[in-house]
Order: C-alpha cells, then sequence, then structure tokens
C-alpha cells in the first residue's frame, strides 16, 4: 500500500514536466512526422502526398549537400573542441598562480552571446581591414576569402564553433578529472610510471564515461548548427555552409513548404536519434 | 477567389471617419485587496489560489489573445518598416494616431520580411492575424493565392487603384484582374557610382554607360589593384549577396530583351540565349575583364556594403542605398541601368498593404491604407524613408522632385517591365536563379548549364 502510493506521488510529481515536454516535444515530434507525407503550407488546403517529399528529398543535390556539410561539420568540430577541451582541462587542473583566471578566460566564448560572437569574428575574418588578413599580408602571404569562398567557409565557421565550445568540454572534462581519486595516480608512480604513461593509461581510460557524453551532446549539438551559420554566412556561399537545419529553416520559412521542410526534420531526428542510440550501446557495451 | 464576404461597398460604409473624433477609454480598477493578516495554513492557501488564478488568466490570456486582438476600435498593425524605414514609418503611426483618436493603434515591428512571415503564417493558421499588415510583396501573394486576404479592389474609400497607384508597383498585387494588396512604397534599381573615382579615372560622370560595352570600360577604367595584383577597388562590384547576385541577373537578362517568365507565367524563359548572354557577361565582368574578384565584398550590407567602405567603384544600387552611401560621405551619382545594346532597365519591389480575411477590424485597416496613401502622406514616407511613393500623384509632387537622387530613381522604375514575374514562389525562384549566377562565377557550370539546371527546378515551382 506503502509503495503503491508512493509511487502515485512519483507519478503526480513528474506529471507536469511530462505534461510540458509532451505538449512541445512530442507532440510537435508526431505531428513534424505525420506533415512530413503532405503539402502543408498553412495558406493552402493541405493534402496527403505519401512519400513524395522523401522522394525528393533523396533525389535534392542541394540537401546531399547539407547533410554532407552537416557531416563535415560535426566531425570536423565534434574532435577537435573534445581534444582542446581536455588539453585545456588537463592543464588548468595544475596549480598555478592564475588558474582561475585562465579556466574564466577559456569557459567566457561559451558564455557570450552567439550573435556577439558572430560579429566579433565577422570582423576578424574580414577580407580588407580584418586581423587575420592583416597578419596575412604582414607575413607577405595572399589574403583570404573567410567566409566568401565556398572551399573555406564551412572551415571558418568550424574554428569559431570550436572556440566557442571548448570551453564547455573543458569544464566538463576537469569534473571529470577531480573523480579521478588520487590514490591510483599515488599507486602509478610508485610503480615508476612516467605522465605520459599516466595520461594514457589512467587518466583518459578514467575519463571515458566523460568522453561518451561529450561525444553524444557535440555530436548532437553539431547536427543541430542554425544560430552561427544565420548570423555569419546565411548558408553561403554557394550553398557551402548550408546544414540540414538551416535548410529546414528557409525551406520551411523563407519558401513556405512545410510538408518538405517536415520530411528534412524527420531525416535529421532519425539520424540525431540513431547516433544517440549507438552511443547509449557503446558505453552499456564498455560499461562506462 | 472566395474572399468577398463583405462587399466591397459595405465595408466603405464601415469604414473610417466613423472613427475620428471617437474615444474608446478602458477604465482600469486601481484599488487592490488588502492582505489580511492570517495563520500560516490561510496564508499557503492564499498563496495556492493566487498561483492557481495567475497559472488560469496566464492560459486563458494566451487562448484568447485572438479575442482581445479584436476589442473595438484597436487596429492590430504589423511591419517590417524598419531600418531606413523606422523614422519614416514611426511618422506615419504618429500621423495616424493624430487624426484618428478614435483608433487604437497596436503597432508590431519586425525586423525584416522573413520574421514577418513567420509571424503572419503562425498567426494566419492559429486565427491571431492582425488588422492589417505591410509585407514584401511575394508574400502577400503566397497568402492571396491561400484565400487568406481581402481583396481591396473598390474598397478603399477614395483610392481608385488602378488610377491612382503606379500601375508597374500594383501589378505585384494581382491575381489576375483582382487586387490583394496594396503597395506602400517601392523600390527601383539603377547604377550607383562613386563620382570622386570616377573623375580620377578620367571619365565622364555626367555621361554614365548606356549600354553594356560602355558599362564594362568604365568597370574597367574604375579598378585598382596594388602592386601585388590584389584587389583594392572593384570597379563594378557584381553583387554582394544571393538578392543582388539575381538582380543584377535580371538587369542584364531585360537588358538582353530576355524575361524571367513566359508570358503566362507558366514557363521559365530566363535560360534562353538572352539569359546565357547576360550571365556571360557576369562571368566575363570578373574573370576576363577582372573588375573584380569571385567572392570580392561577398556579405556586407548597409554601411558595410564595399561600396560604402569606397572599395566599389559601381554596383547595381536601390533607392534605400541612398542615405548609407551619402552617410558614408560619398559623392552619389546614379543613372538607370544600361541595357545591352542601348537604354537603360529597372525592376520595382514594392512593399504592400493587405488585410487578413480574419480581420476582425477591417474598417479600420482600411482607413489607415486610405490615410497612408494620401498625396502628404505619400510625400511624407517616401522622402523620410528614401523610397518611391505607390501613387502616381506623390510620384509628380515638386516636394518629392525636389530630391533629385530619389526623383531619379522614380524614373528608373517607369524602365521595368509592364509585367513582371509575379508568382507565389518568387522568393524560391530568386534563390534558384541566385545560385545558378554564382555556380556559373565560381566556375562550377558553364551559364549555359547553371541556367538550364536552374530553369528545371523552377519549371515545377509555376505550378501554382
Amino acid at each position: 500500500m506503502q509503495r503503491g502510493s508512493t509511487a502515485t506521488s512519483a507519478y503526480l510529481f513528474i506529471a507536469p514536466a511530462l505534461f510540458i515536454l509532451v505538449l512541445t516535444l512530442l507532440l510537435p515530434a508526431v505531428l513534424t512526422i505525420g506533415m512530413s507525407f503532405t503539402n502543408v503550407t498553412f495558406l493552402r488546403p493541405t493534402r496527403l502526398v505519401g512519400l513524395q517529399n522523401y522522394i525528393t528529398l533523396f533525389n535534392d543535390y542541394r540537401f546531399h549537400q547539407a547533410v554532407w556539410n552537416t557531416i563535415v561539420y560535426t566531425v570536423g568540430v565534434t574532435i577537435p573542441t573534445m581534444f582542446l577541451g581536455l588539453l585545456a582541462a588537463v592543464a588548468v587542473n595544475r596549480r598555478f598562480t592564475g588558474r582561475v583566471a585562465v579556466r574564466t578566460i577559456f569557459y567566457l566564448p561559451a558564455l557570450t552571446s552567439l550573435i556577439a560572437c558572430a560579429t566579433v569574428w565577422l570582423y576578424l575574418y574580414e577580407p580588407h581591414a580584418g586581423p587575420l588578413n592583416g597578419l596575412l599580408s604582414t607575413l607577405g602571404l595572399p589574403r583570404q576569402l573567410w567566409l566568401q569562398n565556398p572551399n573555406i567557409a564551412l572551415g571558418a565557421l568550424m574554428v569559431v564553433s570550436i572556440w566557442r565550445d571548448f570551453g564547455t568540454a573543458m569544464v566538463i572534462y576537469l569534473a571529470g578529472l577531480q573523480d579521478i581519486p588520487e590514490y591510483v595516480y599515488e599507486a602509478a608512480r610508485i610503480d615508476d610510471a612516467g605522465s605520459l604513461t599516466i595520461f594514457f593509461r589512467i587518466t583518459i581510460p578514467l575519463l571515458s564515461s566523460v568522453t561518451f557524453y561529450l561525444l553524444i551532446i557535440l555530436i548532437v549539438q553539431s547536427f543541430q548548427v542554425f544560430g552561427l551559420i544565420y548570423a555569419m554566412t546565411g548558408g553561403g556561399p554557394l550553398n557551402a555552409t548550408s546544414t540540414i537545419v538551416f535548410q529546414m529553416y528557409q525551406t520551411a520559412f523563407g519558401f513556405t513548404r512545410f510538408g518538405y521542410a517536415s520530411a528534412m526534420s524527420t531525416v535529421l531526428f532519425f539520424t540525431i536519434l540513431l547516433f544517440s542510440l549507438i552511443g547509449a550501446w557503446v558505453a552499456r557495451k564498455l560499461r562506462v | 477567389m472566395m474572399l468577398e464576404k463583405d462587399s466591397a461597398e459595405t465595408l466603405r460604409k464601415q469604414s473610417v471617419s466613423h472613427y475620428a473624433n471617437k474615444e474608446y477609454v478602458m477604465s482600469i480598477d486601481k484599488s487592490s485587496p488588502s492582505v489580511p493578516s492570517s495563520t500560516r495554513r490561510q496564508f499557503l492557501q492564499l498563496s495556492g489560489a493566487a498561483a492557481g488564478a495567475v497559472f488560469l488568466s496566464t492560459s486563458l490570456g494566451g487562448l484568447l489573445s485572438g479575442v482581445a486582438q479584436a476589442a473595438e476600435g484597436k487596429l492590430v498593425f504589423w511591419s517590417q518598416l524598419a531600418g531606413s524605414k523606422k523614422a519614416a514609418g514611426d511618422s506615419l503611426e504618429a500621423a495616424f494616431r493624430s487624426a484618428y483618436p478614435g483608433i487604437t493603434l497596436d503597432s508590431n515591428l519586425f525586423g525584416d520580411p522573413v520574421q514577418l512571415h513567420q509571424k503572419l503564417l503562425t498567426a494566419i493558421s492559429s486565427n491571431t492575424a492582425p488588422d492589417l499588415f505591410v509585407q514584401h510583396w511575394d508574400y502577400s501573394l503566397a497568402y492571396a493565392y491561400g484565400d487568406k486576404l481581402l481583396k481591396l479592389d473598390g474598397a478603399i474609400e477614395g483610392l481608385d487603384l488602378v488610377q491612382d497607384v503606379d500601375p508597374t508597383l500594383l501589378a505585384y498585387s494581382a491575381i489576375g484582374d483582382d487586387h490583394y494588396s496594396v503597395p506602400l512604397y517601392g523600390t527601383s534599381r539603377g547604377f550607383a557610382f562613386n563620382r570622386d573615382y570616377v573623375k580620377e579615372a578620367g571619365l565622364d560622370a555626367g555621361k554614365p554607360p548606356r549600354n553594356w560595352q560602355e558599362l564594362r570600360d568604365w568597370a574597367i577604367k574604375l579598378t585598382k589593384r596594388n602592386s601585388r595584383g590584389e584587389l583594392e577597388v572593384a570597379g563594378f562590384n557584381p553583387f554582394n549577396n544571393d538578392e543582388a547576385a539575381w538582380s543584377l541577373f535580371l538587369l542584364l537578362l531585360q537588358g538582353a530583351g530576355g524575361s524571367l517568365l513566359s508570358q503566362d507565367l507558366k514557363k521559365p524563359t530566363f535560360a534562353g540565349p538572352e539569359g546565357v548572354k547576360a550571365l556571360q557577361f557576369i562571368y566575363d565582368l570578373i574573370h576576363v575583364d577582372r573588375v573584380s574578384d569571385v567572392g570580392f565584398g561577398v556579405g556586407g550590407t548597409g554601411t558595410n556594403h564595399i561600396f560604402n567602405q569606397k572599395r566599389a567603384a559601381s554596383y547595381v544600387a536601390g533607392n534605400y542605398s541612398i542615405n548609407h552611401a551619402v552617410n558614408a560621405g560619398i559623392d552619389l551619382g546614379i543613372s538607370g541601368f544600361p541595357k545591352e545594346q542601348d537604354g537603360f532597365t529597372s525592376f520595382v519591389d514594392p512593399f504592400s498593404f493587405a488585410v487578413p480575411a480574419s480581420a476582425t477590424n477591417r474598417p479600420a485597416a482600411l482607413t489607415f491604407i486610405q490615410f497612408a496613401l494620401s498625396l502628404d502622406r505619400q510625400v511624407a514616407f517616401a522622402l523620410e524613408s528614401k523610397n518611391v511613393p505607390a501613387l502616381k500623384a506623390a510620384q509628380k509632387d515638386p516636394r518629392f522632385l525636389a530630391d533629385p537622387l530619389l526623383a531619379q530613381f522614380a524614373e528608373f522604375s517607369t524602365y521595368a517591365p509592364d509585367h513582371p514575374a509575379v508568382v507565389p514562389t518568387a522568393a524560391e525562384i530568386y534563390n534558384i536563379i541566385a545560385q545558378a549566377v554564382q555556380q556559373a562565377v565560381h566556375q562550377k557550370a558553364s551559364p549555359e548549364q547553371a541556367l538550364k539546371a536552374a530553369a528545371s527546378e523552377v519549371e515545377p515551382l509555376l505550378d501554382v
């Protein structure tokens, strides 16, 4: 009886949160999947189009480009962000003067408004008056059109993203590092293990749960990138920085093709779900 | 179209002057209940009840917001009169409030047409649309095709749309012979140049180019490169974004005698020989004449546009560009955009009033349109925002003509084609064309290949 009452209380406690989640996440997700089989525009009578949106999608070279850009961006941002975050965490985990200041500086970009960051980087990348090209000119190297050249624009955005996110990775790794018991390191030192051995044989393995968490979070976050692209390149030049979410936005709100945009959204949803499930499965297998 | 639930005559009768001098006053009870001294339990009960009341009122408030908007005497107006149009929009609204104190104007400003479109789509589909809005023509046309707008022919007292409004601008409001929006103002395009650079290059600013060859000669002479061959000043800046890319292509296409779409708007025609010639011309300017570099100046707008940064000597400008150039201290010269052989071409881009079919205060909405389309308001708005007025009489008004640059842009609008490509999918079509232009410029495809591919993408979009 007591147990049943506890369960009821528990359900009552989570009910408000559950209600909001269903209303704001589950219901829209289900509706979006439903809309992907229609030609809904919100302006004309909607009719079912079956799999037409998906057939169009898989033959749409712009969507292919957006998928490719998203994959390149995700890989290009996730791995360096984690790598730099780990390095920074190891560095600022040591005791040295100004440690708190350095930690704060590394983490500040994550706290700064995205639009403010974009504005600063637009200035840095400015082809004529920007400091980056100023530096290149001083070194006698040719100026670059960082955001105007389709071959380097996505890379330039990835740099901004890494700069902005590695502080967050650092904080999460730092928490992981501080969770590793000191006696493990002491035991290793007693066994004459060197710094590199300790790092690769103790620190890295014991941070694997944090690493997996970060990996999944960064992959999901990178798949959903939008703000930076909207603020800095608008998907250009030549769609070189157009990602799936940006194309969804443009298709839905720019071209009023909500059915087609919903198909894009559904594909993205299941892709992210797949990555999350794989991540969870790998984490379970490795017992991290 | 199924919109005429109220006849135009009825609407006219309901309209306007009825509201003048009639005050609608909302009384507010400022008294508040005093908090009695209470036990802890009573306090908690009271707090719970208050929280519940707040929750309920917030929820109901949200649900009933459409009803709230429909309050009698209240005119809910959404616009994108931001940026360079902000001051003019504010003046217009202030003047309206003063002239019609009986109408409470609830004005909401959005940063750009896309932002307003998002809001309008949500509002239209949830029956909370405003009574009136000003939007870029293609979005309004999409709403009209979806039967979401009121037909405005004969609905506005004292305004004969066909007789009084510039036909070039009004063409963008029409589906067949019916009009579903009324332009407040329009923009037109011309050839803008930096007079100082023109003089430096030994060119005559009084004789701007009248054909493509002269445009080419000017651009070559105006180009400045440093000793390392790096571009310092583009003789002619082809485009800084997608919109400018298709604008330049459209002007050149028209200049070569072509058009975007067939007369019945059912077939793309821009990939024909005229289109290829137009795109080849852009390609040659960059790759053969080297008057600019690929990507040079892309991204900068407003004061950051490379023309205003004095890094381009000429480009395709709209009347909205005047203030930025003047503020940047540029001695601005403008002329019509040259055709291939001789003469000028242009196109217009109207921003128009529209009344949603579900608007609850149509009379007030029509009153506002009538007020904004009056001669004095049209002249005032045009001068303050540097736009082309929609009213024919305003375009000929001496006060308007006293602004020489603006008057020239009004003249350029007469070079625009009589039968523009007015289709509700214009935004997507323009985007496709802009990509084709850039593909050719970036040497990813030949002009012919790029345009053919674009035409095959555009064709299904014309089945509306």
